[in-house]
C-alpha cells in the first residue's frame, strides 16, 4: 500500500529538543489567556470574530453586540430572538420568573445589549425614553414597540445560529488534518503536556463552572413556571456559544502545532486564537455576533492533589468569579453556592440551617464555615456513641448527629485533640464505625480493626 | 496480626514487614522527604536529611524505608517523631463527608 506508506512517513513521529522546550511556554500562556481578567481588547477581538466567520466559510457578521456576561449574552439573545420569532408570551413569562433572581446590573446590561442588537430597527426616539425611565414602568410599552418593528423585520428570520460552521466543523477539520499530519505519541504527549494541563487550570476550574452557572441561573427561576421552551433556548445559547478565553485547552493544543510548522492544517483556526486572546464567549449567528466580556475577577486556588495545574474557583468572603455586568459567582473550595452561603456571618449560621440543608455540599461549606466544634456542641439531640481515652491522655469523643435530609441520615463524627497543637478537631467517619479508635482508625485508611485476627495498636501521636 | 500505626497530624503510618514486590523506588525532587504538604498552610510532613530514608511507590500507595539508624519526622506544627528502622507504608487522613464521599483532610 504505498500511499498509506508515503502518508506515514510524512507523519511527525518525535519532536527535537527545541520543540519540546516550546510546550511549557506555549502552556503557560494559554493558561494565562485563559485566566486573564483585564478588560477585552475589543478592536482585536471584533476582527477575530470576522476572521472567525470567513475561516468557517462565511460573510462576516453585519453586527458585533458586546455583553456583559454569558448570562446576559444568554438572556440577550434569548430575548431578541423569541422577540423576533414572535414568541412574545414565552418571554413574558420567563421575564417575570428571572427578573427578580437576577441583579439588576445584569439587566442593564441586557438591556444595553439588546438595544445594540435591534438598535436599527427601532427609531431612537424609541430607546431614549427607554433608557431614561424607571425599568418597571416602561418595560411592557417598550417590549411592545420593539417585537412589533422586530417581527416585521426580513432578518428576523435568518438569524440562526452559525455556531456549526465557525466552531464545529473547523475544529473537526483542523483535528483531522493535524491528526493526519502527527503521529499517536506525538499527540498524545503534545495533549499530556499541554492541553491536560491548560484544561485542568482553566476549563475544569472555570469554563464549567461558567457554563453551569449561566444554566442555572435562569434555570432555577424558570423551571416551576414556563420552563421547557425558554430554558430550552438559555441551553442553547451556552451550548452554541465559542468559549473564546475558555477553550483554550484546545487551541493551546493546536497553536504548538502551530508553531512548530503545521500552519497549512491549523489556519482554520486564526479567528478563534485571535478571539480567545482577546474576549470571553462569544455566540455567532447569521447576522449578528454576540461576544461578552472577560470576567473582571477571578479568585482560584491550586489543587496540588489533582495535579500541578489543577485550580478550583474559592472565596471566603466575597464572589470567586465576576463579571463587568455583576454577575458573580460564589464558590468554596470549587463548590458553587448561593451568594449568601458565602457572605452570611459565620455566627449567623445554625445548626438548625445546617441540618436543614437539602443539599450535602452547601451543608458542608455551612459546616465548615460555622466551625465543626461548635456544631457539635450546639447540634441537638447529637448523641455520644463511645468515649475514650487516647494515648497521650486526652479524651476523645464519637458523636452521632441525626441529620434526616442526609443521605446517612446522620451525621457520625469523632472529636479528638490534636496532641501537637492542643486544638480540638472533628472528622467525619462512615456511620457504621462504632468507637473512637475505629473511628481515628478509619481516617487513615484502616477499616475494619476490629476484625478478630487483627489488633489496631495506635503507638505513636505527633 | 498485628497493625502497628503511627500518627503525624494528617500523616498516617502503618508498619509494614516489608516492601511490595512491585514497589518502584521515588527519587525525591528536593534533599528532604515530605510526605504531605499542607493545602491551606504549605507546612509539610518532611523527614529530614534522609540519608538512610527512602520513598518507593507500588501503585497508589506510598512507601518510606527507613535503613539502620532512626529517622526523624517533623511538621512545623507537631512535635517531631522518631522512625525505628524498618518499612511505613504512608496513609493521608480522610474524612467522611455528609453525602457519603470521602476526601482527603485539608490541613
Amino acid at each position: 500500500m504505498p500511499t498509506r506508506k508515503a502518508a506515514r512517513r510524512g507523519k511527525l513521529e518525535r519532536l527535537t529538543p527545541d520543540q519540546e522546550a516550546l510546550l511549557p511556554a506555549v502552556r503557560d500562556e494559554w493558561i494565562a489567556i485563559g485566566l486573564d481578567t483585564r478588560p477585552s481588547d475589543r478592536p482585536a477581538a471584533e476582527r477575530g470574530v470576522a476572521e472567525m466567520y470567513r475561516r468557517g466559510g462565511l460573510e462576516p457578521p453585519t453586527r458585533i453586540v458586546w455583553c456583559g456576561s454569558p448570562l446576559s449574552m444568554a438572556l440577550t439573545r434569548a430575548m431578541v430572538l423569541d422577540r423576533a420569532k414572535g414568541r412574545d408570551s414565552v418571554w413574558d413569562s420567563v421575564r417575570d420568573s428571572v427578573w427578580d433572581s437576577v441583579r439588576d446590573s445584569v439587566w442593564d446590561s441586557v438591556w444595553d445589549s439588546v438595544r445594540d442588537s435591534v438598535r436599527d430597527s427601532v427609531r431612537d426616539s424609541v430607546w431614549d425614553s427607554v433608557w431614561d425611565s424607571v425599568w418597571d414602568s416602561v418595560r411592557d410599552s417598550v417590549w411592545d414597540s420593539v417585537g412589533a418593528s422586530v417581527r416585521d423585520s426580513v432578518w428576523a428570520s435568518v438569524w440562526d445560529s452559525v455556531g456549526d460552521s465557525v466552531r464545529d466543523s473547523v475544529w473537526d477539520s483542523v483535528w483531522d488534518s493535524v491528526r493526519d499530519s502527527v503521529g499517536d505519541s506525538v499527540w498524545d504527549s503534545v495533549g499530556a503536556s499541554v492541553g491536560a494541563s491548560v484544561w485542568a487550570s482553566v476549563w475544569d476550574s472555570v469554563g464549567d463552572s461558567v457554563r453551569d452557572s449561566v444554566w442555572d441561573s435562569v434555570w432555577d427561576s424558570v423551571r416551576d413556571s414556563v420552563g421547557a421552551s425558554v430554558g430550552a433556548s438559555v441551553w442553547a445559547s451556552v451550548w452554541d456559544s465559542v468559549g473564546g478565553q475558555h477553550d483554550s485547552n484546545w487551541l493551546a493544543h493546536f497553536d504548538f502545532f502551530q508553531r512548530i510548522g503545521l500552519t497549512r492544517q491549523t489556519e482554520k483556526l486564526a479567528g478563534l486564537w485571535q478571539l480567545a486572546r482577546a474576549a470571553g464567549w462569544a455566540l455567532p449567528h447569521e447576522r449578528i455576533c454576540w461576544v461578552s466580556e472577560r470576567p473582571n475577577l477571578l479568585q482560584l486556588e491550586a489543587v496540588p492533589a489533582r495535579g500541578p495545574f489543577a485550580n478550583q474557583l474559592h472565596c471566603e468572603d466575597g464572589p470567586a468569579l465576576r463579571y463587568p455586568d455583576g454577575w458573580a459567582i460564589y464558590s468554596w473550595h470549587g463548590v458553587r453556592v448561593n451568594e449568601d452561603v458565602i457572605t452570611c456571618r459565620p455566627s449567623s449560621i445554625t445548626t438548625k440551617r445546617i441540618l436543614g440543608e437539602r443539599n450535602a455540599e452547601v451543608a458542608r461549606v455551612l459546616l465548615e464555615r460555622m466551625g465543626a466544634e461548635r456544631f457539635a456542641t450546639e447540634a441537638d439531640g447529637a448523641k455520644v456513641v463511645h468515649r475514650d481515652i487516647d494515648g497521650n491522655g486526652n479524651g476523645s469523643r464519637l458523636l452521632s448527629i441525626p441529620m434526616p435530609n442526609m443521605p446517612d441520615r446522620e451525621a457520625r463524627v469523632v472529636v479528638v485533640q490534636c496532641p501537637s497543637t492542643d486544638r480540638q478537631y472533628v472528622l467525619g467517619v462512615p456511620p457504621w464505625v462504632a468507637t473512637c479508635q475505629a473511628a481515628v482508625a478509619w481516617t487513615f485508611g484502616v477499616d475494619e480493626p476490629g476484625k478478630k485476627d487483627g489488633e489496631l495498636i495506635m503507638l505513636k501521636e505527633q | 496480626m498485628t497493625l502497628e500505626m503511627y500518627r503525624h497530624g494528617d500523616v498516617g503510618l502503618v508498619r509494614c514487614d516489608a516492601l511490595p514486590l512491585n514497589a518502584q523506588r521515588e527519587d525525591p525532587p528536593q534533599p528532604d522527604i515530605v510526605l504531605a504538604y499542607g493545602e491551606v498552610t504549605g507546612h509539610a510532613h518532611r523527614i529530614l536529611a534522609p540519608h538512610k530514608v527512602s520513598l518507593w511507590n507500588a501503585g497508589q500507595q506510598r512507601y518510606i524505608l527507613v535503613e539502620d539508624a532512626p529517622a526523624t519526622l517533623t511538621h512545623e506544627e507537631h512535635g517531631p517523631m522518631t522512625l525505628e528502622p524498618g518499612v511505613y507504608e504512608v496513609r493521608i487522613q480522610r474524612e467522611y463527608g455528609l453525602g457519603g464521599e470521602i476526601r482527603n483532610v485539608a490541613d
